[in-house]
């Protein structure tokens, strides 16, 4: 058979596994862009099967489809405009009754669709008993069951794609609004009638729905029309308000009187997912176990990590002394031993720790406590001023502050976004990670796990105290109520996790082979001139350059090594530990960096500690900064986030390092 | 309830020990000649602040459990199913982290644990865990609970 294109779209509720259905539909054959003229992620993939060529396109995940928010005005466009063949909500078949609002939604748009009833695995253990022939008949759409997850009824999904793209013809339902409602939407339609290219483009009872309930983009669609003033004098007779209510309480009804003949709980049973919600989301110790957990991974992280770290230190070491004892001329063996080998070695020491804290946070997420952690911490967050939903960006920056900042696009309010888009670069992401490993691994011993558990709690703590100061100053206003679905609990995936600590570490990786790379032969460079001078000393380039910023930085603790360490941290947090182990590492002993900063007398622990919170919260890398500018669209903003982090930075390592000599330490 | 009980109090009183061992290690620099650090090392409880408050958070949830389980709510009960898995959880990380310490001792032959032994690796969170799993085990079944 010939290849066929079928262009199909995935539309669904966040956290009903959307992604997970479409991975397992696409596998690797998959691209990642943004929608065109908007900050919302576009995921696409392509599927060959039976000689088909399925092309998939992830929707933003919606509860609805009205005009609040980005994500809902991107999904309802694709279908609308793009017309894909086919739409497969994916519905969480242990949350049936809260997605089928969705569902209402998408019948209107008159599409072809097809039901994935995912999940099913969750529902039936909960003792539900599902309908599903009822169900297609009163959905009027296919049905499949899938458990997207262990790639169940994916291939049945497919042949029912096919056979509905050649063999079905449409014939879908339509919600009642009662008499008032109906007469409005028929005068409505009548009007719309007389526009030949609106009607050709738009179900015309859908828009009408939309007019009635006051939705802005529909009427910036119909403004362009001849048909527009006479619909806008019929909507100024009414109540747009009150129709907008109504609709919604008309879907409720219609929803309350088909779930019961679609479903019913048999054995209403506690499942495990709700005796752990019980408990991790009691008020009480809700987040001494959240912190708990973070502190367990981040000593995990240091702890075991800690023999490969020092099985690749030594790889390095050994690598250093034979090149500069075998290569020629010495100005080489000088470049590729105490330049390349020790400073972009110094970073790859830390992949083990890298790659484990990325692992644990990916089981913490597919595990589904991480939306836990946002619900848990919203009550706090509100009362400083930031929506709940911020938490979830936070948390990500753990990673990386880039898709952190991204994630922001699912705030709703502007305001609200902006502060979390402010806040995020103070959250510790993994390229600082090496930096604490590196100090408190040679400064604090055995607490060294404990003293990074609490460089991401400081980091957390300036991101809400920072967005508490932002909400009563420069961003004022409320903070927007929190409504959000907690998946249920799952045992991640070991493929996923891997994949997910893959994804990220790699890129850790490939910054060590191109930036890092870049950074230490400049710094190099610098410390082997001027021609003749001692390599790394003073009198080099990057000794006076250490010397210009020092005496900014030597209330702080810190050395002119130090200093530069933290200039060229500007372009990524890495090369903080790049830099030192060019600087450091300098001379003819082979002796690792961490025993060289411990014979170092102008580094001690307290030096260190007041080393890693400046990293901790100056001004974000290159690559965040250039994020905020595209998210914000502002110049001014990211300018304030460069000169504020830099700000904090320097006081708070103050305090910390003037604070501790004072203590005496 | 009853392993519930004994669990919470176990946790609570071992958390206790080990934050007041830590607490005298860093204040006076006592490495095991005071009465407290002596008891603590014959329970093998390393001084450890966090540590401490970790096992007395977990101690809580058994003790919160019990006290619903007292008052006649049996969904009570997901207290101590959550107990066990913070305690198997906190057992898993440990030994994960004697196992790093296993590699530096034997594979790597690093001179900071010549003396080491697994006998150093065992703490509380470790054996308190064993403990939890072998419950668990034997009455798991206990853990399926119907909705008031």
């Amino acid at each position: 058979m010939e290849n066929m294109k079928i262009r199909v779209a995935l539309a669904g509720n966040p956290n009903v596994g959307k992604t997970t259905l479409f991975n397992a539909i696409t596998g690797s054959r998959q691209h990642v862009g943004n929608w065109p003229g908007v900050t919302v992620e576009k995921k696409t993939g392509i599927r060959s099967y039976r000689g088909y060529h399925i092309e998939v396109t992830d929707l933003p995940g919606t509860y609805s489809l009205t005009a609040y928010s980005l994500d809902e005005i991107v999904a309802r466009d694709y279908i609308i405009e793009e017309k894909p063949d086919i739409v497969i909500q994916i519905i969480d078949a242990s949350n049936l009754e809260r997605n089928l609002y969705l569902t209402t939604q998408l019948m209107e748009l008159e599409t072809e669709m097809i039901i994935a009833l995912n999940m099913c695995d969750l529902a039936l253990e909960r003792g539900d008993k599902l309908y599903i022939d009822r169900m297609q008949e009163i959905l009027a759409a296919p049905i499949v069951q899938t458990v997207a997850s262990r790639d169940i009824g994916i291939n049945e999904l497919l042949d029912r794609v096919i056979e509905q793209k050649y063999n079905d013809r449409y014939h879908g339902r339509e919600i009642g609004y009662g008499d008032i409602i109906e007469n409005k939407v028929l005068e409505i339609e009548k009007i719309l009638l007389t526009d030949p290219e609106l009607s050709k483009r738009y179900p015309l009872r859908w828009m009408s729905i939309k007019l009635l309930e006051g939705d802005r983009n529909v009427r910036t669609k119909v403004g362009k029309s001849h048909v527009s003033a006479a619909i806008n004098e019929l909507l100024a007779s009414i109540d747009q308000e009150e129709y907008e209510a109504d609709i919604a309480d008309k879907r409720y009804v219609a929803i309350n009187a088909i779930f019961p003949q679609m479903c019913t709980r048999c054995n209403v049973r506690m499942t495990k997912s709700d005796m752990i919600d019980r408990v991790l989301t009691n008020k009480y110790l809700g987040i001494p176990i959240f912190l708990a957990l973070m502190w367990g991974a981040f000593e995990l992280t240091f702890a075991f990590a800690t023999p490969f770290t020092d099985m690749i230190e030594r790889i390095f070491v050994w690598l250093a002394v034979n090149v500069t004892s075998r290569l020629e001329p010495e100005w080489l063996a000088s470049l590729i031993g105490d330049g390349i080998i020790g400073g972009v070695g110094a970073v790859l020491t830390f992949v083990p720790n890298i790659f484990i804290l990325f692992f644990l946070l990916s089981l913490l997420e597919g595990s589904g406590y991480l939306a836990r952690a946002a619900f848990i911490m919203d009550r706090l967050m509100y009362k400083i001023g930031m929506h709940g939903k911020s938490f979830i960006p936070l948390l990500m920056g753990f990673g990386c502050n880039v898709p952190a900042i991204m994630a922001t696009r699912s705030i709703e309010d502007e305001k609200d976004r902006l502060i979390t888009i402010l806040v995020v670069p103070f959250v510790s992401c993994g390229a600082r990670l090496p930096i604490y490993i590196l100090l408190a691994g040679a400064f604090f011993g055995r607490q060294a796990g404990t003293v990074v558990f609490f460089m991401y709690v400081l980091g957390i703590v300036v991101a809400v105290i920072s967005a508490k100061l932002l909400r009563s100053t420069i961003v004022k206003g409320k903070p927007a109520p929190f409504i959000m679905e907690m998946p249920p609990y799952r045992v991640p995936t070991l493929k996923t996790s891997i994949v997910h600590m893959w994804d990220n570490g790699a890129m850790y990786i490939k910054k060590a082979g191109t930036l890092i790379l870049i950074g230490v032969v400049i710094i190099w460079l610098l410390a082997s001139f001027p021609w003749g001078i001692e390599y790394g000393s003073e009198e080099s380039y990057v000794g006076m350059m250490g010397h210009f910023f020092a005496p900014l930085l030597e209330p702080l603790g810190f050395d002119w090594k130090m200093t530069v360490a933290l200039v060229f941290g500007l372009v990524a947090k890495e090369i903080v530990v790049a830099s030192m182990g060019v600087l450091y590492g300098a001379g003819d002993s082979p002796e690792a960096l961490t025993a060289s900063l411990l014979a170092d007398p102008a580094v001690t622990a307290l030096s260190a500690l007041s080393l890693m919170v400046f990293s901790l919260l100056y001004m974000p890398c290159v690559a965040t900064l250039g994020v905020i500018k595209k998210e914000t669209g502002s110049w001014k903003w990211t300018a304030f986030a460069l000169a504020y982090g830099i700000a904090v930075a320097w006081i708070v390592a103050f305090f910390v390092y003037q604070g501790g000599k004072l203590l005496g330490y | 309830m009853l392993f519930a009980l004994f669990m919470g109090c176990g946790y609570i009183l071992i958390g206790t020990i080990q934050i007041i061992a830590g607490i005298l290690q860093v204040v006076s620099g006592d490495t095991g000649s005071s009465y407290m650090t002596a008891v603590a090392g014959a329970l093998f409880i390393p001084p450890d602040i966090v540590a401490g408050m970790i096992l007395m958070l977990i101690g809580s949830v058994f003790i919160y459990g019990v006290s619903e389980i007292h008052s006649g709510v049996s969904e009570g009960i997901a207290y101590v199913y959550v107990g066990i898995l913070l305690s198997l959880i906190f057992a898993g990380i440990y030994m994960l982290a004697a196992t790093g310490d296993f590699l530096e001792a034997h594979l790597l032959n690093n001179e900071d644990y010549i003396n080491w032994s697994v006998i150093d690796a065992l703490r509380p969170e470790i054996y308190m865990g064993v403990l939890s799993l072998l419950t668990y085990l034997k009455w798991k079944d206990s853990f399926e609970l119907k909705k008031s």
